[in-house]
């Protein structure tokens, strides 16, 4: 990469170079007196300056609801990071370095988004010349850990699944006959055939090749069996402590990882070469909101529920169930009252209590067994419940649509 | 933050205040060198020249990186920022390690203070009220574009409660349209300027070159007018909020309300002058649509109306919070709620360890702790991701046999102060801020052993703490002990 020829001991960051007085303005203007001050600091060096720096902005990105932070505090976070970064760089503490500017990435704005960039390729470009002269030679193939038992996966689906009707698979599915048949209606279908050119195909199966490419990033993945569920705490790891607990404890509920719901191809350039953006996200005029991963174990659980967007589920990897039921049942499904969580069903399709929710079990539904390679079409605001059934990687593709927009 | 229970007693004059000194420990970026926490307690100096031969008073909640505490004669000194010329100098002054006054335009004492993340708000002996520091926090007297609409439906709430205060002679006749409230800001350009200059011959003389005077994001201390005859007795700034407790119990909030920290469900953004808080009637109409517009407002532990109490004795703010004690013992809270300080627990929602908020209540001395528990902040002893959604009792063996009488809590730290005078300290310690002597969070509570003295307070800034004590002799030392008996 050119990145490397820079300076080896410091980190370039342009973009904050050319813009610290203003986004430092900015920042004071929403009250972030004391960051100014130290991210003043930070940028002349003060490496004490800079964690406090990184701390006061993160209580700010975490001191209320996700969605009522004040956009220019992301960006501060960011420039934290990086200015932490480059104190680690310079140090030559670079996997400190890299997680940094991943917890940039992550949680900051867009502002500072090429610098962190910029700089996670130099970082990654040091760390991989540091790799090559400890390990030497090509690392094997390792397959992902297939003991486990699918009847005994498909024993622990929900009552009635696979019972009732289920969604239809269609190959060769032209983009004109998708939005007539299925968009414009609002019609889930399953693509079997769409995904057989994505580079991911033979390079996922691969735990070797994930954890070359992004094994030493962090990420965050929800631990614990449910998602969204309250038990369900959050980590950020590194990717390839990810894959190891999903090849090595995978199945044992207690410690089950789940990177869910994460933009991780905006974070990882390289992976977001593995996957190709379905040309029906743009049938009829769409636009792509986000690209999120999901890869988890066996036997885990997105609960009920529905997103604004149109949505299709791409299976790059291994099985998965998924119920849906239609857009037009909301108070039957019981959507919780919290604003934050309105658009989550209170009902455990896991374990339904009846005396709650007596009628639930007599709603219709569709349900599919998406497999590998295939892609699931879920219209906007159709209630969704996924459960893997192997080790599973998905990524699911969100846009809007200009002649039908979603509802808020 | 600011404070947990109130003490009704207000400028007390202690007959020991000359020998109260003042400790610190946690974040000061001023007052050590490269910026290093103090993670033991260390003795605050107190300032000479003017108040030369006084002694310490109290101790102020709140502050990022600066402390903030009273003198005897009620000068409001601050300290601890490293600050030379920034927004955050002209709100908390920069006086490094040395404790300065921080000059406020009025003679009278003043008897509490706090401060939110950019603002700062104090009481003096009169029951006036000044407020500076972060605009957007300053009453400015003008009408928000909101005001009407919610002019109708306040005046019925506030004359409601004024009906529901039955203290003897404790209430004031309270006129309660809140229209009629205004501020007669002291910074108009003569009087603000007079506190600029002093400020600048106090210290920093460059500062203003490197902020332009229309461009001013900081407003100087300004009375804050309350209709006549409030006494305003106690105060406490959450992250963008104020609010101040007057001695009629009634409970008067501003700043940013929108998570629903001023008691006006979350619609309303900004309160840009002090408005009422309905406090009781909120915790009985909670389905009261007309008056709760997505309020998120609870009342715990009380299960009938007339159980909740009549006025309000003590007031507390989280960054996004905010706490009332009713006289009958019974905790109020209203704001974000995502930990369950309020009436129910979220789960995450596209969101990375969200944290930071905690509330903690105090019932015949015990503690009761309840929110979230990233950093062991609950003190339960349980695992990070264990939070609470009621309060539940903090029965660590440290505190057995315990009486807590203040508890005070900071960013994600916690301390109180037992009968027995001790001080316990708990939850995030990146900053030194539980004053063990090392950056080791607790999930359970853990002794500052101090020796030689008496505390006599305790108060937890964001990443600080500061204990004011009775002095039993000039050369104190101290150790720390970690009584962690996991």
């Amino acid at each position: 990469m050119s990145t490397a020829s820079f300076s080896a001991s410091t980190l370039e960051t342009p973009v904050l170079d050319s813009q610290l007085s203003p986004l430092l303005q900015q920042i004071t203007e929403e009250g972030g007196y004391a960051f100014a001050s130290m991210a003043a600091l930070a940028a002349s060096g003060d490496t004490r300056a800079a964690e406090a720096a990184k701390d006061m902005a993160w209580e700010q990105l975490h001191s209320g609801p996700w969605h009522s932070v004040v956009p220019i505090w992301r960006d501060a976070y960011a420039m934290a990071c990086l200015h932490v970064a480059k104190h680690h760089y310079s140090s030559g503490e670079l996997e400190l370095a890299l997680r940094a500017l991943d917890k940039g990435l992550i949680m900051g704005g867009l502002a500072l988004r090429d610098d962190l960039n910029l700089c996670v390729g130099k970082v990654i470009t040091a760390l991989r010349g540091k790799e090559v002269c400890e390990n030497g030679a090509e690392q094997p193939k390792v397959e992902w850990c297939k003991d486990f038992n699918l009847a005994e996966m498909l024993r622990l689906l929900p009552v009635r699944s696979l019972s009732c009707n289920t969604v239809g698979r269609k190959s060769g599915l032209s983009l004109e006959g998708f939005l007539q048949e299925h968009l414009l209606c609002g019609s889930p279908v399953i693509i079997s055939d769409c995904m057989t050119h994505w580079p991911a195909k033979d390079r996922w199966n691969d735990m070797t090749y994930l954890k070359k490419v992004a094994g030493l990033r962090t990420v965050p993945v929800q631990v614990g069996k449910n998602y969204w569920q309250a038990e369900c705490n959050q980590e950020l790891i590194t990717f390839s402590e990810f894959l190891e607990r999903i090849q090595f404890n995978g199945c044992s509920s207690k410690d089950m990882a789940y990177l869910a719901q994460h933009q991780l191809f905006d974070q990882i350039q390289e992976l977001k070469q593995d996957i190709v953006t379905p040309d029906y996200c743009f049938a009829g005029g769409g636009e792509i909101r986000s690209l999120n991963a999901w890869f988890g174990p066996p036997g885990i659980v997105t609960s009920l529920h529905y997103d604004p967007h149109h949505n299709l589920l791409a299976q790059a990897l291994g099985k998965t169930y998924i119920r849906l039921y239609p857009a037009s049942l909301s108070e039957e499904l019981y959507p919780h009252s919290d604003s934050m969580l309105s658009n989550f069903s209170q009902v455990d399709l896991d374990n339904i209590d009846e005396k709650k929710f007596p009628e639930v079990l007599d709603l219709e539904f569709l349900d599919c067994i998406l497999e590998e390679g295939e892609m699931l079409y879920i219209p906007p605001n159709w209630w969704h419940y996924v459960r893997s059934l192997s080790t599973s990687f998905s990524v699911s593709f969100w846009w809007s649509h200009t002649g039908n927009p979603p509802a808020p | 933050m600011n404070g947990g229970e109130e003490k009704k007693e207000t400028g007390v004059n202690d007959k020991n205040e000359k020998q109260c000194e003042v400790l610190m420990w946690g974040y000061f970026p001023g007052v050590t060198a490269q910026r290093s926490p103090l993670t033991s307690p260390a003795t605050v100096r107190f300032p000479e020249g003017e108040l030369a031969g006084n002694s310490w008073k109290d101790v102020c909640a709140g502050g990022c990186g600066f402390g903030m505490a009273i003198s005897g004669c009620g000068k409001l000194i601050t300290w601890g920022s490293a600050d030379d010329q920034g927004q955050s100098y002209l709100t908390s002054g920069k006086h490094g390690e040395t404790p300065d006054i921080y000059p406020l335009p009025t003679a009278d004492p003043i008897i509490k203070a706090a401060a939110g993340w950019a603002h700062c708000v104090s009481v003096t002996d009169k029951g006036e009220l000044y407020t500076w520091g972060w605009k957007e926090c300053v009453p400015s007297g003008k009408v928000p574009r909101c005001w009407t609409s919610m002019k109708t439906r306040e005046d019925e709430t506030s004359t409601k409660q004024s009906s529901t205060i039955t203290e003897p002679g404790s209430p004031q006749s309270h006129s309660t349209k809140s229209t009629s409230v205004s501020v007669s800001c002291q910074n108009d350009k003569s009087s603000g300027d007079e506190t600029m200059k002093r400020r600048k011959v106090i210290t920093q003389p460059e500062y203003e070159a490197s902020i332009p005077a229309d461009e001013t994001l900081s407003l100087p201390p300004c009375l804050v007018n309350l209709d006549p005859g409030v006494k305003i007795a106690s105060v406490a700034a959450g992250g963008r909020h104020t609010l101040a407790l007057s001695d009629g119990g009634q409970v008067w909030g501003w700043g940013y309300g929108g998570e629903g920290q001023l008691g006006l469900g979350s619609r309303i953004k900004m309160v840009a002058s002090p408005h009422l808080i309905p406090c009781i009637d909120l915790s009985s109409n909670e389905r009261d649509s007309s008056v709760a517009i997505n309020q998120e407002s609870v009342c715990v532990g009380a299960e009938q109306r007339k159980s909740i109490g009549n006025y309000i004795k003590g007031i507390a703010c989280g960054g996004r919070h905010s706490t009332a004690v009713t006289d009958a013992g019974v905790l109020l809270a209203f704001g974000w709620g995502l930990y369950g300080q309020l009436r129910y627990w979220a789960p995450r929602l596209k969101q990375l360890q969200p944290d930071y908020g905690i509330q903690y209540a105090l019932a015949d001395g015990r503690v009761h702790a309840f929110g979230g528990n990233q950093f062991g902040q609950l003190g339960l002893g349980t695992n990070p991701d264990q939070c609470e959604i009621v309060p539940k009792l903090l029965d660590a063996s440290v505190l057995e046999s315990k009486k807590a009488k203040v508890a005070s809590s900071g960013a994600r730290h916690n301390a109180i102060l037992t009968e027995d005078g001790k001080i316990f300290c708990w939850g995030w310690n990146k900053y030194g801020q539980l004053g063990l002597g090392d950056t080791v969070d607790r999930n359970i509570p853990a002794q500052v052993l101090l020796k030689d003295y008496m505390p006599k307070n305790v108060a937890c800034g964001w990443w600080h703490t500061l204990s004011l004590y009775y002095a039993q002799s000039h050369s104190i030392t101290y150790e720390q002990t970690s009584l962690n008996l996991a």
